[in-house]
């Protein structure tokens, strides 16, 4: 038997279980509806166009954030990686900050910003940050320092610098934080869809549950399942860039 | 008309047409899914705040407490809002006024109520004692007066264990039994009842404890209310043309409705627009009974008093 044969076995075989367990009243379709409702509760969602508006602006605010967060964490990272005293300054202050979940600030953002990407992408951009910001930092300090001290002696301007030695220094270390932080984009964007931004699939979700739409709930879940799985497979072919020679 | 004069009165026409819409004044409205916001959906959908001069729109909120701070920051102008919700923002320094009413308990016509598991034969609120018991807000205006109407009958709110529960769980969690009663509301209260998950036996604790209290009304910050007495003057005045039109007109008015809260039902809840300073007074005594609410609040202050 060929491996992908076997690799649906088990999903198929929950799935036809759950359509019979439905059609049989065993498991309660008001609570956990059936397969073939949630295919169909999609599919007319996709047909509708608001399933594909609210991955839109779903997609959106996550890569603003991301965006926004891996520029942000870049360049803080080089800074406190480079800046010894600034780092042992801020310190504390950046492990405080850190250890905050990034939707714990999502009421101020909601009175600074008001409901919309806005809001979003800043609660995006502060939780995709931090791996960025510590990957890069310890790559920097990973630099050898008579690279920078030749750097000194050749008299090169910052944006040498930057291109010459840190940025092919740091650049592989970066992506494994852009990695970690590209599975954060989606989850928060979500969450704070769910809590409290009406946009996006994550309050399409929420309202088809207070609709008593349990099967448009679950195609929401299935196909946020899907988006993360292509984003996974996505933020992997990064690698290829960090290393190139491998395959 | 020559073909070329035709074409200029045409553009003209144009943008003056999108110049007028333009002057509209936005008008952002956020509610939560529920039937009691119906004359504000219909107020929108049948022109009315638009011939007003307003270019309204509506956001579906599913979590009421989102909506004080989308008033504050602008995202919205006016919110749903409750007493539960005002009472203790404004203790606490939140500009924000209540700018018309929405609905009010009627007794015989209660879309809150009660409801309890068949196999416990509940017929009274001292049989709660013990009990989990689901709420589908702790510290809501349905909250609070459960626990007001359980001090009413005897019963120490301490003994009575509170869940939150939200609407679409009610079900599933009657059913499995991880609670006992749950306060629900309307169509999940028909529905819970209808489908024998639920009976209605216990009393009507809304109503005992409080008939003719407000239920849900309609706030804004104080700063937007004062900048725009006109558009509260003309957001009163197009709930009081929807609620008698919605009475006549229920069948379309519950496929109006249908286009946001995603569900119709026959319940008519009783609306009532114009607002007094009494209709917080009973919420703030029992604010300041159960610990939502510290220091006396001067009631007179809460309802935006218009131009």
């Amino acid at each position: 038997m060929s491996s992908p044969f076997i690799s649906t076995l088990v999903p198929a075989s929950l799935l036809l279980g759950w359509e019979l367990g439905a059609a049989t009243t065993v498991i309660d379709e008001a609570t956990f509806s059936r397969p073939s409702a949630i295919m169909r509760a999609g599919a007319m969602a996709i047909a509708d166009g608001s399933l594909l508006t609210a991955t839109y602006q779903t997609l959106e605010a996550a890569s603003v954030g991301l965006l926004f967060g891996t520029v942000a964490g870049v360049a803080l990272g080089l800074l406190l990686g480079l800046q010894r005293f600034l780092e042992l300054a801020s310190r504390p202050t950046v492990e405080m900050l850190r250890a905050v979940p990034a939707i714990a600030f999502t009421p101020l953002a909601l009175l600074v910003f008001g409901f919309g990407l806005t809001m979003e992408s800043v609660i995006v951009a502060y939780a995709a940050c931090w791996p960025v910001m510590i990957a890069t930092m310890a790559a920097t300090r990973r630099i050898e320092p008579r690279l920078l001290e030749v750097a000194a002696v050749l008299e090169m301007t910052h944006s040498e610098r930057l291109w010459t030695i840190l940025a092919p220094a740091v650049f592989a270390r970066v992506v494994v934080g852009l990695r970690v932080a590209i599975g954060f984009a989606l989850v928060v964007s979500v969450t704070v869809e769910i809590l409290f931004n009406p946009r996006g699939l994550g309050y399409s979700l929420i309202l088809a549950q207070q609709s008593f739409k349990p099967d448009l709930m679950y195609a929401h879940i299935v196909w946020l399942a899907l988006l993360g799985t292509i984003a996974g497979a996505l933020s992997s072919q990064l690698d290829r860039f960090a290393a190139p020679g491998r395959p | 008309m020559k073909p070329g004069y035709i074409t200029v009165a045409a553009i003209a026409g144009l943008i003056g047409t999108a110049q007028a819409a333009l002057a509209q004044e936005q008008l952002a409205i956020g509610f939560p899914p529920s039937i009691d916001m119906l004359p504000a959906i219909v107020a929108h959908e049948n022109g009315c705040l638009a011939d007003a001069g307003y270019a309204s729109s509506l956001t579906v909120i599913p979590i009421a407490t989102n909506i004080p701070p989308a008033l504050l920051s602008g995202s919205l102008q006016i919110g749903m809002s409750t007493p539960t919700i005002l009472l203790p923002a404004v203790e606490n320094g939140v500009d924000l006024v209540a700018v018309a009413g929405g609905t009010v308990m009627q007794a015989g016509n209660e879309g809150v109520s009660l409801i309890t598991r068949p196999d416990l034969k509940i017929t009274e609120g001292s049989q709660l004692k013990g009990l989990k018991v689901g709420v589908p807000g702790i510290m809501s205006v349905a909250d609070l007066v459960f626990r007001k109407w359980l001090t009413e009958t005897g019963v120490n709110p301490n003994d009575v264990t509170f869940i939150e529960v939200p609407l679409p769980r009610m079900a599933e969690m009657m059913k499995s039994g991880t609670i006992d009663a749950v306060v629900a509301i309307q169509p999940v209260l028909g529905g819970l009842v209808a489908a024998g998950i639920a009976e209605r036996q216990a009393g009507e604790f809304f109503s005992d404890a409080a008939d003719g209290a407000i239920m849900a009304l309609w706030s804004a910050s104080g700063e937007w209310a004062k900048a725009h007495p006109q558009a509260v003057a003309a957001f009163r005045t197009c709930l009081d043309a929807s609620i008698p039109w919605i009475i006549e007109n229920r069948a379309a008015a519950n496929e109006i409705g249908a286009k946001y809260l995603n569900f119709s039902t026959d319940f008519t809840p009783a609306w009532r627009t114009k607002l007094d300073a009494a209709d917080f007074d009973f919420y703030e005594t029992i604010s300041r009974e159960f610990d939502l609410v510290r220091s006396d609040a001067d009631t007179s202050k809460l309802i935006f008093a218009g131009e």
